[in-house]
């Protein structure tokens, strides 16, 4: 997956200020921050791409009307990371303009482009291991389970166990024999920590992360897909921290490529070979300020997006026991198995959704997520925009497919024809089907603000709260740099 | 959001001209480097 998204580098703001004035005929100039710029008054379907430093301050015409704004980074100069957005209202912009040479953070990188949209370390990663599963012969049960000496079920916590843990991105895998130390025994879930790392966590958040994976994520999990294969015996997942995990993509590589945050390896149920632990584990990453094994890692950012991981793998993990270990069967195709571990993820924010109603738990009252949600839906959002937007897609069909996917011809001409099963194009602003043409409905409901709810009275008043319009209203924000409650 | 990817917002103005700004975290303007844009359609 991805999916869990990086440190906040950037956070780009993205303002609407109005006044209250009474609506009057429209302007072809206004005043932004003592400058004065150009009135854009659009026809509806109309569109206009803003760049530069025209950004910092568009001027639309016209009251009661409702556009789509997309806001982007075009990437070729930027490095590898994750940008979170929030929509807030900064009172103003500050006075100076920050030059490239100012910024390191906007120094040129080579190998990220929009065009190429590479996976990242943690998409191949996972790619690799979902064919692996794919392509390996299931376990042999009995066999399998007649080799596993329950050797956990006793574990107490500060003792120590030898793992061996898979540190390479490569097609032929090789291992790193790690010791860690238990931190966190739990019902559902034992809390490793590599004995290298031991500093770089805190007791009090080893506490905290092995109680919201122990009586938070694995119950989500477990409830919606099954409980999975105990191979080990000791009825419970082991959540392994360690820097080998952030090795997997090393400085330099990291800061173009992107970094692992997570995996479950289906090598640990498959095989009884010595590389294998023989059991249901999670590996995750850890905080590294200083990039000591790999790109730096702030204790705040693997907070916030270890659980995200977690739950995503744990998904990956439950899938393979309940088709490969329990039923003997092959594992999941890779793209199902993909897109149920984004439905774990989905299921977490819903889980912080339910528990803070708006507008409890948010940082801004008006936001429509809980933060805790945050780093679980955020990376949905995320890809799911990638995808719609994917480069894949016909030369330049964006932006004039901002509202393809989800728009559909009207007439009845085209609607009879869509009824004798023929898709009719919409890749620009008039839809054709069968010599018949028409004006492309958009019934886009934007996934950030309603998420598929559509029809909900959630989604109306989602939709409601996404409206803009007057200064110093924040409809929403999505930063993903807090850690979730327990 | 990564380098190259979009998010999509709906904006529903409420006077005469609504003023619409994409700065960076600390409110300051984004550098031309970073390849800042903003892209606006109209809804019917």
């Amino acid at each position: 997956m991805s999916r869990a998204v990086l440190r906040v580098l950037l956070v780009p703001v993205l303002v609407a200020c109005g006044s209250d004035a009474t609506p009057v005929a429209p302007s072809v100039a206004a005043t932004c921050d003592g400058v004065s710029v150009a009135v854009r008054t659009l026809e509806p379907l109309e569109s206009v791409v803003v760049t530069g430093a025209d950004v910092a301050c568009v001027a639309l015409g016209g009251a009661d009307r409702e556009f789509l704004v997309v806001p982007q980074l075009t990437g070729a100069a930027l490095p590898y990371g994750g940008y979170g957005f929030r929509l807030g209202a900064p009172a103003a912009i500050a006075a100076t303009t920050r030059t490239d040479a100012a910024l390191p953070l906007f120094a040129r990188v080579d190998t990220v482009g929009a065009d190429a949209s590479p996976l990242d370390a943690q998409a191949r990663l996972d790619a690799h291991l979902r064919r692996l599963e794919a392509t390996t012969p299931p376990p042999a049960r009995v066999s399998g389970r007649a080799a596993i000496t329950p050797r956990l079920a006793g574990a107490t916590v500060d003792s120590l166990r030898r793992f061996s843990v898979l540190n390479t991105l490569a097609a032929t895998a090789a291992y790193t024999g790690v010791d860690a130390r238990l931190a966190f025994a739990g019902t559902r879930v034992l809390l490793y920590v590599d004995t290298l790392a031991t500093s770089a966590f805190t007791p009090s958040e080893l506490q905290g992360l092995g109680t919201l994976a122990d009586q938070r994520l694995t119950p989500i999990v477990t409830e919606a897909f099954g409980g999975g294969s105990d191979l080990d015996g000791n009825g419970r997942v082991i959540f392994l921290l360690t820097p080998v995990v952030n090795g997997l993509a090393p400085a330099p590589q990291c800061a173009t490529s992107g970094f692992v945050r997570g995996f479950f390896y289906s090598h640990d149920l498959a095989s009884t070979a010595s590389t294998s632990n023989r059991g249901e584990i999670f590996y995750g990453y850890v905080p590294d300020p200083a990039g000591r094994w790999g790109c730096a890692h702030s204790r705040a950012d693997v907070l916030a997006n270890l659980p995200p991981t977690f739950i995503h793998e744990l998904q990956h993990m439950v899938s393979y026991g309940e088709h490969a270990v329990e039923r003997g069967g092959e594992a999941e195709q890779p793209w199902l198995n993909e897109a149920l571990s984004h439905v774990a993820e989905e299921l977490g924010s819903l889980s912080y959704e339910s528990r803070f109603p708006a507008p409890s738990g948010r940082t801004n009252p008006a936001q429509l997520f809980p933060d805790s949600a945050g780093p679980f839906i955020t990376p949905n959002l995320l890809y799911s925009y990638r995808f719609l937007f994917s480069k894949r897609r016909p030369a330049r069909a964006p932006p004039a497919c901002w509202r393809a996917s989800r728009s559909r011809p009207t007439s009845t001409a085209c609607r009879g024809c869509r009824a004798r099963g023929s898709r009719p194009s919409c890749a620009s602003r008039a839809a054709t089907c069968d010599g018949c043409t028409d004006r492309c409905s958009t019934s886009w409901v934007s996934p950030v603000a309603c998420r598929g709810h559509s029809r909900s009275s959630r989604c109306r008043s989602s939709r409601r709260r996404a409206s803009w319009g007057r200064c110093g209203r924040a409809p929403f924000s999505r930063i993903a740099s807090v850690p979730p409650a327990p | 959001m990564r380098p190259g990817t979009f998010l999509t917002y709906r904006l529903r103005t409420t006077s005469a001209v609504t003023l619409l700004r994409m700065v960076a975290v600390d409110r300051s303007v984004f550098p031309e480097a970073s390849g800042a844009q903003l892209a606006i359609v109209r809804l019917p």
